[in-house]
């Protein structure tokens, strides 16, 4: 049964990238691009995110040393400003991409790359990275939020009305979602959402936004799942995944 | 040592002051001492649904502020024996008492009574942290509509948050035909969401109406209808096992009917 999502917004792509690390977030910029198209392209890419990342910390990336100190800076307090995160490193602000990789041995928390076909974690469960997973034993109430932007989150329980879960990897709740979900939320548009009773309120993944389309409530609730498949969300039986 | 109980909703108006006068006033019929406490403070109502309003001269607040002794605050209700009333200051708001002190005062009823059931006010701020701040359990009160659902879905996490974990849920007002017409959730649907255990479900009663501005806790009056749940809910919350009545079962004969006219279902 396919059901296509009503979708609220468009995605396309944007010169900045967002990547979750265990001490925060990195925000790496295509130097290439005007001032004026980054300051557009991070408002883009946060704006989706809405207050999920308030407190959040984040660390400016380029690829070359193209932008001035000034610009690192104004980027640092627009993002502070709009969207509450925090700049990790205010003293040293700017860290070439080299230099990263070289002295850094963290590896990025990687999705699935959004045109190989069929590739996903559940269908090569050994040649896959292996990845990291929050997981949360209790059901969350009207007002809570979850956020896990290192990977995955799993819920034991329910996602009540007023709830809200973002993970930057997959979701998977174990019992109803009813509130929102957001996976991917660093922008990979090949996460997808999981739930044993899919109603949720709102349903994003990546920069998509969605709402359900009004469907008469199923007397048999079953596992579902969530993805992207071309620009659209799509709900699908989770045996035919 | 008796137990505190607070009586909270998040959501206005669905019957939290007339479930703790009814309620008390059937615990101290089954002989407990009990002692109501309106910690709506600026708004106080509990006195007024249980008829003491008259009698109240001093307050919650004149205890805090040293003008009178906690014993001497406390009104009795004449009708029946054991069943005292701790009312609510009218001209001072929800800032002027602070958790501590309202928390001192119920440890201090405690000691002397079976039961303290605390009246929150509606809403999640201070007067909530108040009300909860002495409790180690909670009757979460709810109707059966989606808004107020999702208030108590809310507040659970609070409760659940200032370590209470005792929780039980009172679906109020439910009326069986409007659920039979599928306008109204049914208990089940409540339950649902906020599976937690449901220890009465108050059928929707007019009479409730009068007896509030009488002044007359309706379990004096009355055996059947929402006196009834009332009386089941105290006896629930004294331990003993009682199956909640299904009120859907006129419900059902609608249904039956409404299928055979080809309405809708």
């Amino acid at each position: 049964m396919n059901n296509s999502w009503i979708k609220m917004n468009d995605e396309s792509y944007v010169p900045v990238e967002l990547k979750g690390y265990r001490d925060g977030l990195r925000l790496i910029i295509d130097s290439d691009a005007s001032i004026a198209e980054i300051e557009s392209a991070i408002k883009q890419r946060l704006a989706n995110l809405g207050n999920s990342l308030a407190g959040t910390m984040v660390r400016i990336e380029q690829q070359n040393q193209s932008l001035s100190p000034q610009d690192i800076s104004h980027f640092y307090s627009l993002m502070q400003q709009e969207y509450g995160l925090e700049s990790l490193n205010a003293g040293d602000e700017i860290i070439t991409m080299s230099r990263l990789t070289s002295s850094s041995t963290e590896k990025p928390i990687q999705g699935i790359p959004a045109d190989s076909p069929g590739a996903s974690v559940y269908n090569e469960p050994f040649s896959a990275d292996k990845e990291k997973a929050e997981l949360i034993r209790y059901t969350l109430r009207s007002g809570q939020m979850e956020r896990f932007l290192e990977g995955n989150i799993i819920v034991l329980g329910d996602v009540n009305p007023g709830a809200e879960v973002t993970a930057s990897g997959d979701i998977i709740v174990l019992g109803n979602l009813r509130g929102i979900a957001h996976a991917g939320a660093l922008g990979n548009i090949a996460a997808a959402v999981v739930a044993m009773n899919m109603e949720p309120t709102q349903l994003r993944i990546g920069n998509v936004i969605t709402r359900p389309p009004a469907r008469k409530r199923r007397r048999k609730p079953m596992m579902e799942v969530a993805r992207i498949k071309q620009g659209n969300v799509i709900v699908e039986d989770f045996e035919e995944f | 040592m008796g137990r505190v109980i607070v009586v909270t909703s998040g959501k206005g108006g669905v019957g939290k002051s007339t479930c703790v006068a009814n309620i008390g006033t059937a615990l101290a019929l089954s002989n407990r001492k009990v002692v109501v406490v309106d910690a709506d403070i600026g708004l106080r109502n509990l006195d007024v649904i249980m008829g003491l309003e008259g009698r109240v001269v001093y307050t919650s607040m004149d205890v805090i502020d040293g003008s009178s002794t906690l014993e001497r605050a406390l009104v009795k209700d004449r009708r029946v024996e054991n069943l005292k009333l701790l009312a609510a200051s009218q001209r001072n708001n929800k800032n002027d008492v602070e958790p501590e002190q309202m928390r001192d005062m119920c440890l201090k009823l405690k000691e002397e009574n079976d039961y303290v059931l605390v009246d929150s006010p509606a809403g999640i701020e201070q007067g909530f942290r108040n009300a909860v701040s002495a409790a180690e359990e909670a009757l979460v009160v709810t109707t059966p509509e989606v808004s107020a659902v999702r208030d108590a879905d809310r507040i659970i996490g609070l409760l659940q948050s200032e370590d209470i974990h005792k929780i039980d849920l009172i679906i109020n007002r439910l009326n069986p035909k409007m659920v039979a017409k599928g306008d109204m959730l049914d208990s089940e649907d409540v339950l649902d969401i906020l599976s937690i255990n449901l220890i009465g479900v108050i059928p929707e009663d007019l009479n409730i109406v009068g007896s509030t501005n009488r002044g007359q806790p309706l379990i004096h009056d009355s055996k059947t209808g929402a006196a009834g749940a009332y009386r089941r809910i105290s006896e629930r919350i004294e331990g003993k096992e009682m199956p909640i009545p299904d009120f859907k079962v006129d419900g059902t004969f609608i249904r039956f009917w409404g299928k055979l006219l080809g309405r809708r279902d």
